[in-house]
């Protein structure tokens, strides 16, 4: 399963240095504003951009119709669903190691604000895991040629769902802000659950794909 | 005889097509080549595919190296080289990553094999595979396949769009492959030409059905085509023969055994036939 990781990451490697050129400079914004206010963007978009190269590498699969060869390979096919969730993970938390880089700048600054610093990351992390587990067993489903339509779709179900779950928790509480603590861990909460839930969708989808 | 593959009834049938693997049925010796032919679209990537389990079968029995191969069973996997007609390698790799993910999944894989046969083949182990000719990319793909040291190379159209030059470099590699007695090679080509210099056994496909599995040397030195005049192909007793076509001036007649033919109906010519026009006359003809 080793070498279906590498072959993962070698597929985005590209993207994931474009992604760097992006994520690292912006880390220089609220230094350079003397401003905290943008850090919970700043640290969202860090997190999510590398989860965002999902389609290029599955598009590259697709392409090269390195799927059909993969079943060849002495893996089972759990094991290539498993390979590809694990570089998921990676990707976010490569993303979430980048961001660091913000809140290095931001302690040196001496101004770093918990509670930003968790909606940021609760908010990129929502974004990166319900986009993920959208698109992927979609496009096992139907193809990666729309991965791209997919991706900006499953990113806006991402923030809907961030307002429905502000919405029902509105119903016993109407205090409660888009902006809060309960409404970022509910959220961030509802993201591994999807997460979790796509992957055994894929291994579902993936039992019976065949490749013609 | 031991087989290394053995395929049984495999049917397979396909939604929104009325295409079908129909019974197919055809076993390959250990230590042999078998040729496996057909027109675009006869059903012999889809044979390879549902035998692969890259597509499930419907019915039917596949026993690679004995045995029955489910999803779970790598190390069958393992002892299996695979090339499909196009390089399905991610074009951004180049063969030294290429090389890190396979190491990364066969246990059996030997670098410096793979590095041996690269710098035979010479390929340039820096260039993105994306770069590489047709020829590159089959040597490529022919390298990783057989760096895992497999028992039975499956090869679907491996050859064709290749000039003669790498045609005949790769074929040297099959028949060095195959001088080890436990290797065997399933080989789909439209080149008959290549097929009639190195398999020892051909299978004829034709929509999604086998109809003829036999000895190469059967079919060139045994079988033979009979040029009939209307009347003389009248007098022909149907058992004799397996298949014929109407030409302009002459019944082209297939049989299974020239001499004997000959000797029962003189005044025939008789030739040697090609694999193509065996497969010829065995797709077009009548029976």
């Amino acid at each position: 399963m080793n070498g279906l990781v590498a072959n993962n990451f070698y597929s985005m490697q590209g993207n994931i240095k474009l992604s760097l050129m992006i994520a690292l400079p912006i880390s220089l914004i609220p230094l350079l504003l003397g401003d905290s206010g943008m850090l919970p963007m700043i640290v969202a978009i860090q997190t999510f951009i590398f989860a965002a190269n999902v389609g290029t590498s599955l598009k590259m699969d697709e392409s090269s119709k390195w799927n059909r060869f993969e079943i060849t390979l002495p893996v089972t096919r759990n094991s290539i669903i498993n390979a590809k969730y694990i570089s998921f993970a990676v990707l976010i938390l490569t993303g979430v190691a980048a961001s660091l880089v913000t809140v290095a700048l931001e302690m040196i600054r001496g101004e770093l604000a918990y509670d930003l610093l968790f909606a940021g990351y609760s908010f990129g992390l929502q974004l990166a895991l319900v986009t993920i587990a959208i698109v992927y067993p979609l496009i096992l489903k139907v193809g990666a040629e729309k991965s791209d339509t997919l991706l900006f779709a499953a990113a806006g179900i991402a923030v809907g769902l961030r307002f429905l779950v502000w919405y029902l928790l509105r119903l016993s509480d109407g205090t409660i802000q888009f902006r809060s603590s309960i409404v970022d861990a509910l959220s961030l909460t509802l993201a591994l659950v999807l997460f979790v839930a796509s992957y055994f969708a894929s291994i579902a989808i993936y039992r019976n794909k065949e490749f013609n | 005889m031991t087989y290394s593959l053995e395929i049984k009834n495999l049917t397979k049938t396909y939604p929104d097509s009325d295409f079908r693997l129909d019974n197919i049925s055809f076993s390959i010796p250990r230590g042999t080549i078998m040729g496996f032919v057909g027109e675009n679209g006869a059903g012999k990537t889809s044979t390879m595919n549902a035998m692969l389990n890259i597509t499930k079968k419907d019915s039917g029995n596949v026993r690679i190296l004995g045995q029955e191969m489910g999803d779970k069973d790598r190390e069958i996997r393992e002892q299996i080289g695979v090339v499909f007609d196009a390089v399905n390698f991610p074009e951004m790799l180049t063969p030294i990553r290429l090389a890190k993910v396979m190491a990364g999944t066969y246990k059996q894989w030997d670098q410096p094999l793979f590095l041996s046969l690269a710098a035979r083949f010479k390929l340039d182990m820096k260039m993105k595979i994306g770069k590489f000719s047709r020829g590159m990319k089959m040597k490529l793909a022919l390298a990783v396949a057989l760096s895992h040291r497999p028992k039975l190379l499956v090869l679907d159209e491996a050859t064709s769009g290749l000039d003669p030059i790498v045609r005949e470099e790769i074929l040297s590699v099959f028949l060095e492959f195959i001088e080890d007695d436990s290797h065997s090679i399933l080989m789909s080509s439209h080149i008959t030409s290549d097929l009639e210099k190195i398999a020892d056994y051909i299978t004829f496909i034709h929509q999604g059905r086998v109809l003829l599995t036999e000895s190469k040397d059967r079919l060139i030195y045994e079988y033979g085509i009979a040029r009939c005049k209307t009347e003389q192909f009248e007098r022909l007793d149907p058992a004799d023969r397996l298949a014929y076509r109407k030409r302009d001036y002459q019944i082209d007649v297939l049989v299974g055994d020239r001499q004997a033919f000959e000797r029962k109906y003189g005044g025939i010519v008789m030739d040697a036939g090609t694999i193509d026009e065996i497969m010829l006359l065995l797709v077009k003809g009548g029976r």
